[in-house]
């Protein structure tokens, strides 16, 4: 039976009849596609990936209380909209073990529903509890506990049973059998909190059944979302230093709450840190997405755009194979339409198996890919993204299609016979018949000459890849040559502040502002492989004198205070600011001549004369000694004996200071402060007044220390703290010598002027007092291993535990950093690699077109006595072309940008210059693929010159 | 003097699972300066024949001579070595390579040769095929007989001492055909060149001083009429 002649079966029949053709044609067009849906999917998963990274680190939730005992109302959040989701964890106790001690025990609570959803338990092993006496406990909880965590284990822990808002400290022996080890979040959690206050945040959870020891009361805490639009939503406040901008959640209801809680539990800090903290965290990440999702978006655009050229290319190769087809069809009557439904169908046909190809090469490629990353790269297919790629992909490949498609079908028939296109071509192009040549050079570049668009697509897609192959390579050789893995600590481990104390610019407050003990450094130093301990301390005083110099004048707190306060005001102009020839008028005009705040606190601090705020700051003697040839010294010399006994200090000050606005368009004050005459000022930048530094080395200087036995708030208000809570102490201190603001971010920093430095027994000498430290450097004794750390930061835990300090481990942080640079490295070289393979491909692919096209060409060429070395020859140089082109302005291109980027951001762009790397992979690929070509010519020599004649 | 010669020479193909003898068994020499014509059916088997014998195809069995030395004897390099410098074409589709200008496809030979072009011989050649005003063109801007004219010129340009054409008139019309044959008669009279021809037009065949006639992959005829003498 014979079967109906329709536009499908003539496509269909294309399409069977020429299948090798349509092998190479389909192949060209998998890896066009391959190019951009792998790059889309791999970004797509990335993105997935550290979304789920971070809800299995971090959970799934936004804001997190501490015993919430009825702070919140919630359900009000829910009502004004600013309350998406919420859930509560029920603490039932905190468990610890004898053998560990209280300090690494956990929270134990059961999790409500929506409360499960917000902490997205991810398990390792095991599940959730679904009976009373199970319990599913974060390994690094467990670990701390002293416990290996396995699967039906029995643990018995001592409980102090929860009472609502904090716990009780006698303790119950409760037995669990695990039944769940889940992936860490406290841990990560406490990472990005400023404090160690474990516990807060339950990392053990039993079923909810299980009952609370008699007697006790649950802790609820709140887990929560809010509503993407109060979270989006900016809302601007009013603080004494202009005007802020923040969410509207975080204006409403975050501060709101926060208030009530700082009212509430006004001695006990950790509860608003906690809350701060967590969101802030969440805060960032979500910011890194939408910002990764613009990038991603243009990436996507570019790759499909270079994608639908390779596209064009690869169907342009075909359609000319065609053209005596096509013309044939156009003789025997058939309509343009009817040309571009046949082709236009088999495109679409094309498309069809095309597009699931790439779409499942390119899953498999990520996949092999999350695969070799192993943890550090979850593989959270997004299908909608498969899908929609593929839909692209076929109508990529359809629009792709239609371009050579509308082309082919306007030529006559008998152009598409008898080839008159390359006749039009050489008069529009000029050739002249070239009496002296060699063949494979002339054939190479009339080729290229007659069939530039072709080579467009190739080369558009090398410049691409060469282009950011670039970039990625300059990010790389950042990321990896020249990073040289030091920690931002100054020393193997220090110890910081793990809170945001109440701390006063001008009071010292010892017994509420706790610091680090001597005690806390003699427990460090018993640890035999601390090898030594140096620590920074501060105080607050003032600088007493018998009358405001200018200089102190420029610095006054109150100028910086009224300037602040009024930042949106028309106080300064940069009209009435031409006007200020003094520092007089500059502090008259700001605020009215009166220092108000001086004024005040002399009559409570009996000081007699007048008086200006400053922070002594004090490194232990050995850190001034190894910096001693750092320090910029203006006057005197710097004698760290005389510093040692009290005797002198160092004067931070510029010789000569300027006061500098920065204006921003519209004429409103962008910033303004203190600057060294000397430093040269930007374009934006105005001196209003200058003063020259009237302390000379050797000069004596009262300092006035005050302490306060209660905690001075609501400064810069009538509220100020009563007499009786304070008590004095004067000393007259010798200017030993005056130094410049320095920043030794390794080791040591001060960049106010008029601050004072001297070390840290000098200190106590010269205020009177012996202070604690704000921090320690400690020294490890020989090299640190996973195993020495492990030990080491479990023993400064011990120590600091409980307390508003905490231990950081600068291995530790070297082994963070250097693990997800090794991350970013593989995955930048991974698609740096695929780039070049899939390009690679499309362009050999391109060339064993042309060769398959002109197989006719090659038998001619054989026949009149051509040899390999000369068939190779012509090829090769139209891939060298092709290569040279691509490298140019790929590299170009790149140059380009980099200058421009160079110039716009100057130093801050830190980016190398990098080009050879992509120059030896472009040489190198040029190289294989010729190779590639000699092969595939010579494959087509085993033929028989009459083949190679006949194929066509 | 014979200039070549095939001792049984067979060349085989694979029809499906059928084998075909193109050529069986053929024993022939060509006498230098001869013009020959190799006739027979469609089919016969007499482009094959002309194939294997100028080295475009290699034979199944049997050996060609060309002087004393089988072309069997000839590597790859050594028999592009040949093809260009003693061996000239002529295809029935012209063959001519579409991106080179009519004189450049000419030099293609010279060229691949890397020898300077001996104008004179080139220019004699150019004006007795009547082409010298299509020299510019590239081959689709040339009418047929235009084109093998070209092709012709090729074939002669690095002095050949055989020239083998393969139906040179068959895309062409009856008096294109006529011109065509009459200039390559001529010209390898002219220049004292073997012109092994293959033509299943009987009135093209007459011309030959020697006629072949293949059927079946066998030399069945060996003539030389009357009116070549």
């Amino acid at each position: 039976m014979k079967k109906k002649l329709t536009i499908n079966t003539l496509a269909l029949g294309n399409l069977k009849k020429r299948k090798k053709q349509y092998a190479v044609l389909i192949i060209g067009i998998v890896l066009a596609m391959v190019f951009s849906s792998a790059t889309i999917f791999f970004i797509s998963c990335t993105k997935s990936s550290n979304e789920e990274f971070k809800r299995r680190t971090m959970g799934n939730f936004y804001f997190y209380l501490f015993a919430d005992d009825g702070i919140v109302d919630v359900e009000k959040g829910v009502r004004d909209g600013y309350v998406e989701e919420y859930g509560y964890a029920h603490i039932l106790g905190y468990a610890y073990t004898q053998e560990k001690g209280v300090e690494q025990g956990t929270p134990v609570a059961w999790l409500d529903e929506t409360a499960k959803e917000l902490y997205y338990p991810y398990f390792e092993e095991g599940r959730y509890p679904e009976a009373k006496g199970e319990i599913a406990i974060e390994k690094e909880a467990a670990l701390r506990l002293g416990i290996n965590p396995e699967i039906g284990e029995q643990i018995t822990l001592s409980m102090q049973t929860a009472n609502s808002t904090d716990y009780f400290s006698d303790c119950v022996e409760k037995t669990y059998t695990i039944v769940g080890i889940l992936a860490d979040k406290r841990k990560n959690i406490e990472k990005y909190l400023n404090t160690m206050w474990t516990p807060s945040f339950a990392a053990a959870f039993v079923f909810e059944d299980e009952e609370i020891t008699a007697g006790g009361k649950e802790i609820l805490c709140l887990y929560l979302n809010p509503t993407e639009k109060s979270l989006n939503e900016k809302v601007a406040t009013q603080t004494p230093a202009g005007t802020a901008y923040s969410s509207a959640f975080e204006s409403y209801f975050v501060n709101g709450i926060y208030d009530k809680i700082e009212s509430l539990y006004a001695d006990n800090y950790n509860y608003s840190n906690l809350l701060r903290d967590i969101h802030s965290f969440s805060y960032d990440t979500n910011a890194d997405v939408s910002n990764s999702s613009i990038l991603s978006i243009t990436l996507a655009v570019v790759l499909m755009l270079a994608s639908c050229i390779g596209i064009v290319n690869a169907f342009s190769s075909n359609l000319k194979e065609r053209k005596k087809q096509i013309g044939m069809l156009r003789a025997v009557g058939a309509t343009k339409r009817q040309i571009i439904n046949i082709f236009g169908r088999e495109a679409f046909l094309i498309s069809l198996i095309c597009a699931p190809v790439s779409v499942l090469v390119s899953y498999f490629a990520v996949k092999i890919y999350a695969l070799l990353m192993g943890d550090s790269f979850i593989f959270v297919p997004d299908f909608t993204v498969l899908i929609i790629t593929a839909a692209v992909s076929v109508v990529c490949v359809m629009l792709a299609a239609l371009v050579p498609l509308i082309s082919a079908a306007k030529i006559s028939p008998m152009q598409a016979i008898r080839n008159v296109e390359l006749n039009r071509k050489m008069k529009n192009k000029k050739i002249k018949t070239q009496s002296f040549f060699k063949v494979p050079v002339l054939i190479a570049r009339r080729s290229m000459k007659l069939h530039r668009a072709r080579q467009i697509g190739v080369t558009l897609i090398l410049i691409i890849t060469i282009f950011a192959s670039s970039f990625g390579l300059a990010i790389l050789k950042a990321e990896l040559i020249d990073t040289s893995w030091y920690t931002y600590y100054t020393g193997d481990y220090v110890v910081r502040r793990s809170t945001y104390a109440d701390t006063s610019h001008f009071l010292n407050m010892p017994n509420i502002d706790k610091k680090i003990s001597l005690n806390n450094i003699s427990d460090i130093l018993a640890y035999p492989e601390f090898k030594s301990v140096y620590g920074y301390k501060e105080a607050a005083s003032f600088i007493v004198t018998d009358e405001y110099s200018d200089y102190m004048k420029l610095l006054e707190f109150d100028l910086f205070y009224s300037l602040r306060y009024k930042l949106n005001s028309d106080l300064l102009t940069p009209e009435n600011t031409a006007a200020i020839t003094d520092v007089n008028k500059l502090f008259e005009l700001c605020c009215g001549g009166e220092h108000q705040f001086y004024n005040k606190l002399k009559q409570n601090t009996e000081a007699s004369a007048q008086m200006r705020a400053t922070v002594i700051n004090g490194y232990d003697a050995v850190m001034i000694e190894n910096c001693i040839d750092r320090f910029e010294v203006i006057d005197g010399k710097i004698d760290i004996d005389k510093l040692e006994s009290g005797e002198e200090i160092l004067l931070v000050a510029y010789e000569s200071a300027d006061f500098v606005i920065s204006w921003y368009d519209d004429g409103s004050i962008q910033s303004f402060g203190i600057y060294d005459t000397q430093k040269e000022k930007t374009k934006d930048q105005t001196v209003v007044t200058t003063a020259q530094l009237d302390i000379k080395a050797g000069d004596t200087i009262k300092l006035h220390s005050v302490y306060s036995d209660v905690f001075e708030c609501d400064w810069g208000t009538e509220n100020y703290i009563e007499r009786e809570h304070l008590s004095f102490c004067d000393k007259e201190v010798k200017v030993g010598a005056i130094i410049k603001p320095f920043d030794f971010s390794d080791s040591m920093s001060c960049s106010t002027p008029m601050s004072i430095v001297t070390t840290a027994n000098g200190l106590d000498i010269v205020t009177g007092q012996n202070h604690g430290y704000e921090n320690l450097n400690i020294s490890f004794d020989g090299e640190i291993d996973d195993f020495s750390d492990t030990a080491a930061t479990e023993y400064l835990n011990g120590i600091f535990a409980g307390s508003y300090f905490k231990s950081l481990s600068g291995y530790k942080e070297i082994q963070d950093d250097m693990y997800l640079a090794r991350i970013f490295i593989i995955s930048l070289l991974s698609v740096v690699i695929l780039m070049f393979s899939i390009c690679a491909s499309i362009v050999n692919n391109a060339l064993t077109a042309k060769i398959r096209e002109s197989k006719k060409e090659i038998g001619t060429l054989r026949a009149v006595g051509a040899s390999v070395k000369e068939l190779t020859g012509i090829y090769v140089r139209q891939l060298v072309s092709m290569f040279i082109w691509g490298m140019s302005a790929g590299l170009g291109g790149y140059t380009v940008i980099h200058i421009i980027l160079k110039l716009c951001f100057g130093k801050s762009y830190a980016m190398p210059y990098l080009i050879w790397p992509s120059l030896v992979i472009c040489i190198l690929l040029c190289f294989i693929c010729s190779i590639n070509l000699y092969f595939k010519i010579k494959q087509e020599m085993k033929h028989s010159i009459v083949e190679n004649i006949r194929e066509l | 003097m014979n200039i070549i010669e095939c001792k049984n020479l067979t060349k085989e193909y694979l029809s499906g699972e059928n084998v075909v003898k193109a050529v069986d068994d053929v024993t022939v020499s060509f006498r230098q300066g001869e013009f020959c014509a190799i006739t027979g059916p469609s089919g016969s088997g007499k482009s094959t024949f002309l194939h294997v014998l100028s080295s475009l195809e290699n034979p199944t069995s049997g050996n060609v001579y060309y002087g004393e030395k089988s072309l069997s004897s000839y590597n790859d390099n050594q028999l592009s070595i040949l093809r260009r410098r003693r061996f000239g074409f002529v295809f029935q589709a012209y063959n001519l390579v579409q991106e080179l200008t009519g004189y450049e496809n000419i030099l293609l030979p010279v060229m691949l040769d890397n020898k300077k072009p001996d104008e004179e011989y080139l220019n004699k050649v150019i004006d007795m095929l009547g082409i010298r005003d299509r020299l510019g063109h590239l081959p689709s801007a040339l009418s047929g007989g235009q084109q093998q004219r070209i092709a012709i010129a090729r074939a002669l340009s690095n002095r050949p001492a055989i020239l083998f054409a393969d139906e040179p008139t068959g895309n062409l019309d009856g008096k294109s055909g006529r011109e065509v044959l009459s200039l390559l008669k001529y010209v390898s009279k002219q220049l004292g060149v073997t012109l092994i021809l293959v033509t299943h037009d009987l009135h093209v065949a007459e011309q030959a001083e020697r006629i072949l006639t293949i059927e079946d992959g066998k030399i069945v005829k060996d003539t030389r009429p009357a009116a070549s003498v």
